[in-house]
């Protein structure tokens, strides 16, 4: 039973690496959002940097959710 | 403009003064019509932005959140499936929970015209940036 508590604690601490992932995507947008109302007729052309960065700093968070999942459902 | 060409005005000092003044009054006039070429372009442009645009822009954001989680959630319920079915128990989660986030952010690319659609060459040959995005 102690394992089972062990492992319920584990998956809700590894969701708090979303919350980071969360903060990057803020700084990630919100940058470009402030660069795109500086010079809106460039901001077409950042686009898909935008979508790789948003996609790279995902990936952390939709790791820490892997994690998470294995430990409630895998483990 | 009108009260400097009067005679006696307040910086009329002889001929000088009056060439001065017709330079001035160019360019008063030239600025004049650089105002309202600035005002007709913004008006334009506001008009064909505003409450459409608003409105667009949030059915952007939510239809690209909402194919990138979809991606995610089945990729995570596929893994979850054939662990269960095949008992590889944690391996096919984790394959497969990568691969729906691959589909996820390709789903988003497709969406923005980033990537063409599958099958989009073969159908319209221009329409890979398609009208979803407002452009």
């Amino acid at each position: 039973m102690e394992a089972e508590a062990a492992k319920y604690i584990g998956a809700g601490i590894a969701c708090l690496g979303m919350g980071g992932a969360g903060i990057g995507l803020g700084t990630i947008f919100g940058n470009y959002l402030a660069g795109a109302l500086r010079n809106p007729s460039a901001a077409d052309g950042q686009f898909g940097r935008l979508i790789f960065g948003f996609a790279v700093t995902e990936a952390l968070g939709i790791f820490s959710l892997l994690v998470a999942l294995l430990l409630l459902y895998a483990v | 403009m009108d009260e400097k060409r009067r005679p006696g005005g307040p910086d009329q000092e002889g001929a000088g003064g009056e060439t001065e003044n017709g330079r001035a009054d160019s360019l008063e006039a030239r600025r004049q019509r650089l105002d309202a070429e600035l005002l007709a372009r913004r008006t334009a442009e506001t008009g064909r932005g505003s409450q459409k645009d608003d409105r667009q822009g949030y059915a952007l954001a939510v239809k690209l959140s909402s194919e990138f989680i979809a991606g995610v959630i089945v990729g995570a319920v596929l893994g979850y499936g054939i662990d269960r079915l095949a008992g590889t128990t944690p391996w096919g989660l984790i394959v497969f929970l990568i691969l729906g986030f691959c589909a996820g952010v390709l789903n988003i690319l497709r969406s923005t015209g980033a990537v063409a659609q599958p099958g989009a060459a073969r159908a319209k040959p221009d329409s890979g940036r398609g009208d979803d995005d407002g452009n």
